[in-house]
């Protein structure tokens, strides 16, 4: 699966953008770039184009039956799902889903009601699914992006941005390195990542995420690790303020 | 609301073929062009999917809730759907959907599923079924096929046309279908409906079969086809079968 999103949608961290990258830039966006060397790779691929906003895009083979991938759009939400969640019957039941769920459904759902009445933090709602996986979410209506993985990293999942500033999302880490050279790194395990807020982690929440930069095997920085500080506590959230159950979280995503 | 669909899965009718198509000033265009075409006339709002070679679906947002429309896809099944239904609380009880989370689009792709796997009614029988003023368009990746229908009321338009490499153009907007397929276009027939395997049948006369009449534009150029119920010729009458047939779209006639 891929995912370039304009630099306006998602705002990349800058830690993630490497000074060694000037050589020889990439372009994810132009032209379709990176979008058609994918297709190139995988045969039978399908291409999405959101506009100006972006390109998502997914392979449709099914030759590896331990990797579960998952595509729905519903209602302008186009959601690229890979991996395994376990407790999905209970999330099924919690968001009142029909039997014909799958994971791509659900968090579809799960982002609509973050969206629209907030009952729970952002951080909350992905500490709730428990499982191996990897998601793309890209809301068609509010032009944002939603992105996490799994506290374990087991699904391969990469990051970067391209020479333009464009974030580039996939799992397959030839394709980010074609788009990214040497701006991009492994998501990091257990946090989540939105247009708004961007880089949080959803297992320690009120702390700061510190990028670590990683040196690759040529010796050069390559991207950034990000780390979870437990000493610096996010503004804004020290102390949780005192809220009541008709509290909206939806302001927060 | 756009599809386009190869000829060597769609099938599409021969008589939309226009000989005039080729000597008039105007020829058919690319399905390429003519996706560029729609994407340009809706800038923001617009999204599209290639499908590899074989197809492309694209959608506008509406910004105006007069005529709704949505889209959706589950599961490797596409659906763009115009109208509203007004039985839709009825129809997802009996596909076992939960209202809140399901809407027209999502509704189809159940039914349309439920006729592909299982087929337990013909599927004019489930047509018949939807009261409301409706049109959509289907795409199945998994099976390669094309489902379009339109409602008997006529109250939302759908066109299509054949392209300049034997492609099925279908739309709602007629400009688009105009510009990309010529003289070759004609209006969806109301109260039918079309499979890429067993083509165009009327779902509120299944028993008659469709004539094609060759309709003459405000040019004196044959302009596409009409399709219309012959009230005298019969498709063989349904064979005598028991409560566990299989209605199954690619085994009915």
């Amino acid at each position: 699966m891929l995912a370039v999103f304009e630099k306006t949608v998602a705002n990349s961290p800058e830690a993630l953008q490497s000074p060694h990258s000037g050589s020889s830039p990439s372009y994810a966006l132009k032209e379709g770039y990176l979008a058609s060397q994918f297709v190139s790779k995988n045969s039978n691929s399908v291409t999405l184009s959101l506009g100006s906003s972006g390109v998502l895009a997914y392979s449709l083979d099914n030759t590896d039956p331990l990797v579960h991938r998952l595509f729905a759009v519903v209602d302008d939400i186009f959601c690229v799902f890979r991996g395994h969640i376990e407790n999905l019957p209970f999330l099924r039941q919690q968001y009142g889903l029909s039997k014909v769920t799958n994971e791509a459904i659900m968090v579809i759902e799960a982002y609509r009601t973050l969206r629209d009445r907030g009952p729970y933090p952002v951080d909350k709602v992905v500490r709730d699914f428990h499982g191996n996986f990897a998601f793309i979410l890209f809301d068609g209506t509010n032009k944002t992006v939603f992105t996490a993985a799994d506290a374990d990293g087991t699904v391969p999942f990469f990051w970067g941005t391209d020479a333009e500033g464009h974030l580039v999302l996939s799992d397959d880490t030839a394709i980010v390195k074609k788009g990214c050279s040497k701006s991009y790194s492994p998501f990091p395990k257990g946090c989540f990542f939105t247009s708004s807020g961007g880089l949080r982690s959803y297992e320690h929440p009120k702390n700061q995420l510190k990028p670590v930069p990683r040196v690759d095997s040529s010796g050069e920085v390559c991207g950034a690790t990000f780390q979870v500080d437990a000493e610096a506590k996010r503004e804004g959230t020290t102390g949780m303020p005192r809220v009541e159950s008709s509290q909206n979280w939806a302001g927060h995503i | 609301m756009l599809a386009i669909f190869q000829k060597t899965f769609a099938h599409p009718p021969e008589e939309l073929n226009s000989p005039a198509s080729t000597l008039s000033g105007k020829t058919p265009k690319l399905p390429g062009e003519t996706l560029s075409d729609f994407l340009s006339n809706h800038p923001d709002s617009a999204f599209s999917m290639s499908f590899g070679d074989s197809a492309v679906l694209a959608f506008a947002r509406p910004e105006n809730s007069h005529r709704p429309r949505m889209f959706s896809g589950i599961d490797g099944i596409y659906c763009a759907f115009l109208g509203a239904l007004n039985n839709l609380c009825d129809l997802n009880k009996q596909y076992g959907l939960s209202g809140k989370s399901s809407n027209e689009a999502m509704f189809v792709i159940e039914a349309y599923r439920t006729l592909r796997d299982r087929g337990p009614y013909p599927a004019d029988q489930v047509l018949r079924g939807l009261d409301g003023s409706f049109a959509f368009v289907v795409y199945d990746t998994q099976t390669s096929s094309v489902f379009a229908a339109l409602g008997s009321d006529g109250a939302e338009s759908l066109y299509w046309g054949i392209a300049a490499d034997g492609s099925v153009v279908m739309s709602d907007d007629i400009k688009i279908i105009k510009q990309g397929c010529a003289k070759s276009f004609a209006p969806f027939p109301t109260g039918c409906m079309f499979h890429s395997e067993s083509g165009l049948m009327s779902f509120e006369h299944p028993k008659n079969k469709m004539k094609a009449m060759q309709r003459i534009d405000s040019e004196g150029v044959i302009c596409g086809a009409n399709f219309k119920v012959d009230t005298y010729s019969k498709i063989n009458s349904i064979p005598r079968r028991g409560s566990e047939a299989n209605w199954s779209l690619a085994n009915s006639s």
